[in-house]
């Protein structure tokens, strides 16, 4: 235990004041003839008795209220890691980029140099300075001007390069800043990002111990862990999940915003992991921002402001698919397009495609400016159909073709040739009319090895879940699909299915995997998962398989890898935590990565043994600069005071009570 | 309206006789009637039965003649010895007000001996501490009267109060058939002061015990840190009053109830009092309950 104000200690003696006021006040004891002191021997002894006991605790209050009034004027502090005024401080401050991520108000840097100065302020000793990131830097060796280092931690700014923690600390080791044999704590402000750590062991520096005050992460006790969508299409509703933690027992309001708007608020009681799903539905396609705020009144619990999860959403419009059936049936599922539709279009659920089946005949009445894919199912061509899909694919639409016993061979080589790569083969004799065989094994391999023929190509058979495909997957049959710079002018997709579904494909249109297919295919024909740039959300999931929820597919990059070019937009949230980790948002480059945070226990394990570790809340800077200095405890001893004060007034009432009782 | 007779009051008056006086005839003049109505051979009128008179005292004669219940009435008692019985202990000597209780009862007494002299009754005066200190017996005249009050006027409490050996010695020296009327502070223990009176009523003595105290003996009215000592003992005691007050006060309220409960038992009438109760109220109270007893 130390204190901020010890002079107050010096005024000790005045708890002895009661003490002396009581002895002074003392009545003289008077001598009084009585007719029989009988009477008085048998009613004083035990009351007497009981009376010196209270008047002894009422004299112990009435000290101890005065000792701890002075205890707290005297602002106690618990014993803390720098108390000691004999040891140099010195201040260490990560300046790598990823200190550019704001964490509430402000941006980790930020914090970390307030925290500094006002460390500079509380504590003892000397005072070092020095920066780091790929590399230390030194600013100040050890004085004892105060205004100087402060002055310097203002001037502190960012660097683009990655940190390096076991690189920065060697050289401080080897540095004259430590060479001073005498006791140093070493604290260190950072984010305490994994990669920083990837150099290797930490040195432990002679006489120094690590102090470890985190400036960036999660709120203190609740956040949002992970926010998750399904998929983004105009008029489709979207499901948010917030996933929130808290060490203790807290109320707490969790807001989507959409845009700047609050959209949606749900009232929680926060005890441990809680998972809420918040439900939006986009009335139109665009690019959206969003956040989930959690909050809670200050006063009730300590949910810091950096408990926000960011979001952006690119909702699309819903993909309009017409599906021609070349050999619509009479039943239910006769036809080619039932499945399809029903996969596109599941009941009960908003979907983010739209099919609406027609005729061959009907194909040429129809208007295909509306529609985003053609689905050709088993029809066949003619030269009407031919020029209508030509002009149609000129124009940037994207065809499917699924081929049956109605598709000809020579028909399609000779009408549709424009469409596909290369010709297909004609069909398999011994099952005329049931399997068409598109490319012989040779055809496939000239196309794969053919780099220069620009075509893209993929398989849509996902690499793993293939239960139920295995009719799809016989050789020769992979629905392959085109993506080709046509020296015809034709812009869109295009996809080729052999076999027809009904007969080939076996149960695999009612299985759950179908409805995934169909609409990666779709999805795929519309050219939605092509684009760059931005968060959206894909529709790889589906609500016939709500499981199978993904999370969002990112377009991130690792923002300490390549300095350069990816400075998040002000307008646009940075960055955004998910499960303790730090996604950082790439607005023109592609791919995914993260950055991944230290838990405390990994940053304790980095460091040598006996170093400290302060986990950082913005909200609550003035309780992480107690656990640095030592938590003040004013408070505790104000309240006990109050609480000797209350005990005094009520056992002087019941004393007084019971002897004026006497007399009536 | 009447005046209270206040015992300070009466204190100023020169002589004893006089305030016996006072006392004696500030009472009967309200009453215009003798309490110590007794029995007598003389005749002295009849009056009709009323329920509750005792059947002894019919005259069945006259029933026999006239089918009527009639009382005898006799003429005043002449009969009746009265001694007036004082502790002059030093605790009687206490007080807290002007008067002491030695001095209020002796006032009580005086007036009693009046009174009981003007009807032509004895009366006769006893002191006691550890013994007799004064032994009076009773006489029905003028200067026998005058004698009392010269002795009541010059008591001075002392000693210790013993009373089994006081009234031991007393039991041996009155007759039977005496009225014997007893002021004390009876501070001891009741046990002791009962076995020491109960067997006055059984060879017929009529016994009255005034047990005359302070207010300041009934409540503790000190402030701060007293040592009390012991008036008849010089035992020296330091206490709080403000802090045991209450606990003593119920040890003497016990103390009383125990003492007039064992006293009432044997027959002995109790009058507690204290020094601060008019004395004609004092006096009334004991000559109403006297009254109430008399046919």
């Amino acid at each position: 235990m130390s204190f901020l104000n010890p002079s107050f200690l010096w005024l000790a003696p005045l708890a002895a004041l009661p003490v002396i006021i009581h002895f002074l006040n003392r009545p003289k004891t008077k001598s009084v003839e009585f007719p029989t002191i009988r009477f008085l021997l048998t009613a004083t002894r035990k009351v007497l008795r009981k009376f010196k006991i209270l008047q002894l605790l009422l004299l112990l209050l009435r000290v101890a209220f005065i000792l701890m009034l002075l205890i707290a004027f005297a602002r106690p502090v618990r014993r803390a890691p720098l108390a000691d005024e004999a040891v140099d401080n010195i201040i260490l401050i990560d300046t790598s980029y990823s200190m550019s991520f704001v964490t509430g108000r402000d941006r980790a840097i930020d914090s970390a140099k307030r925290l500094a100065a006002a460390l500079t302020d509380n504590l003892a000793g000397r005072f070092a300075l020095a920066t780091f990131n790929r590399k230390l830097e030194l600013h100040i060796y050890p004085t004892d001007d105060k205004n100087r280092i402060k002055n310097a931690i203002l001037d502190i700014e960012l660097s683009p390069y990655p940190s390096d923690f076991n690189n920065s600390l060697n050289e401080l080791a080897e540095s004259d800043i430590v060479s001073d044999p005498g006791a140093k704590n070493i604290i260190i402000f950072s984010d305490f990002i994994s990669s920083g750590f990837a150099g290797g062991e930490i040195p432990d520096i002679e006489n120094a111990e690590y102090m470890l005050v985190e400036v960036t992460g999660s709120g203190e006790n609740v956040w949002i862990e992970e926010a998750r969508a399904g998929y983004a299409y105009e008029q489709t509703p979207i499901e948010i999940i917030c996933l929130t933690d808290a060490t203790e027992t807290s109320q707490a309001r969790i807001d989507l915003y959409i845009d700047g708007e609050r959209v949606r608020r749900k009232e929680i009681n926060v005890s441990g992991l809680k998972e809420l799903r918040f439900s939006h539905t986009f009335e139109y396609p665009g690019k959206y921002t969003g956040y989930l705020s959690i909050h809670s009144p200050p006063e009730k619990n300590r949910i810091a402001p950096d408990s926000v999860s960011y979001f952006t959403i690119n909702v699309r419009p819903r993909i309009n698919v017409l599906l021609v059936d070349g050999k619509p049936g009479y039943t239910l599922m006769g036809g080619e397009s039932y499945f399809i539709e029903r996969a596109l279009s599941p009941r009960r659920y908003r979907s983010p495609a739209s099919g609406r089946v027609v005729t061959a005949r009907e194909l040429i009445d129809t208007d295909l400016e509306n529609y985003d894919i053609v689905y050709l199912l088993n029809v066949s061509v003619d030269t009407d159909i031919e020029r209508k899909i030509t002009d149609y694919a000129a124009s940037g639409g994207s065809v499917g073709i699924f081929a049956g016993d109605n598709t000809e061979t020579a028909a399609y080589n000779r009408i549709l040739r424009h469409l596909m790569p290369l010709d297909i083969l004609s069909s398999n004799p011994a099952s005329a009319g049931t399997s068409i065989e598109p490319y012989e094994g040779s055809a496939l391999d000239e196309i794969f090895s053919d780099s220069s023929n620009q075509i893209e190509i993929k398989k849509l058979i996902p690499a793993s879940g293939a239960a139920g495909l295995e009719p799809v997957l016989k050789s020769g049959s992979y629905p392959l699909l085109f993506k080709y710079p046509s020296p015809d002018g034709i812009q869109g997709n295009m996809a080729f299915f052999a076999s027809p579904l009904s007969v080939k494909w076996g149960s695999f249109p009612l299985s759950a995997q179908f409805p995934v297919f169909v609409h990666k295919l779709t999805s795929f024909l519309a050219g939605r998962d092509e684009e760059e740039g931005l968060l959206y959300i894909s529709g790889e999931a589906l609500p016939l398989r709500p499981e199978s929820r993904v999370r969002f597919e990112t377009m991130w990059e690792e923002s300490e890898a390549d300095p350069q070019p990816y400075l998040p937009d002000s307008s646009f949230p940075g960055h955004y935590f998910s499960n303790g980790e730090i996604y950082a948002v790439n607005l023109q480059g592609g791919g995914e990565s993260r950055i991944e945070k230290l838990s405390p226990s990994e940053i304790r394990r980095s460091f040598p043994s006996g170093s400290h570790f302060i986990p950082y809340s913005p909200s609550l800077e003035s309780d992480m600069l107690n656990a640095v200095l030592g938590s003040e405890k004013s408070s505790f001893f104000l309240a006990l005071a109050a609480a000797f004060l209350v005990g005094e007034e009520f056992l002087r009432k019941y004393i007084k009570r019971k002897t004026t009782g006497a007399d009536q | 309206m009447s005046i209270k007779l206040d015992a300070a009051l009466l204190k100023k008056i020169s002589t004893m006789t006089l305030r016996a006086r006072y006392v004696a005839e500030g009472y009967i003049s309200g009453l215009h009637q003798s309490p110590f109505r007794g029995h007598s051979l003389e005749f002295s009128q009849h009056r009709q039965y009323t329920p509750g008179d005792g059947l002894k005292y019919l005259d069945w004669k006259v029933y026999g003649r006239s089918d009527r219940f009639y009382i005898k009435q006799f003429q005043e008692e002449t009969n009746l010895r009265g001694y007036s019985i004082i502790d002059v202990s030093e605790s009687m000597g206490y007080s807290t007000s002007q008067v002491t209780k030695l001095e209020y009862a002796s006032f009580l007494a005086a007036g009693i001996t009046y009174l009981m002299i003007k009807q032509r009754d004895s009366a006769g005066l006893i002191t006691f501490s550890e013994n007799i200190e004064e032994f009076m017996p009773p006489r029905d005249f003028q200067a026998h009267m005058h004698h009392v009050m010269e002795k009541l006027d010059r008591l001075k409490s002392k000693g210790k109060t013993d009373f089994r050996n006081s009234f031991t010695e007393i039991g041996k020296r009155i007759k039977k058939r005496s009225m014997l009327i007893i002021f004390s502070d009876f501070l001891h223990d009741p046990e002791d002061l009962i076995k020491s009176l109960k067997f006055f009523p059984y060879r017929k003595n009529d016994v009255i015990a005034f047990n005359i105290l302070d207010p300041g003996e009934l409540s503790l009215q000190h402030q701060g840190s007293v040592e009390y000592v012991d008036s008849e003992t010089g035992e020296k005691f330091r206490t709080i009053p403000s802090v045991i007050g209450r606990q003593y006060s119920e040890r003497m309220r016990e103390h009383l109830k125990k003492l007039e409960d064992g006293l009432r038992r044997h027959g002995i009438d109790f009058y507690p009092v204290t020094t601060d109760t008019p004395l004609d109220r004092a006096f009334a109270a004991f000559m109403e309950g006297r009254k109430n007893l008399a046919v």
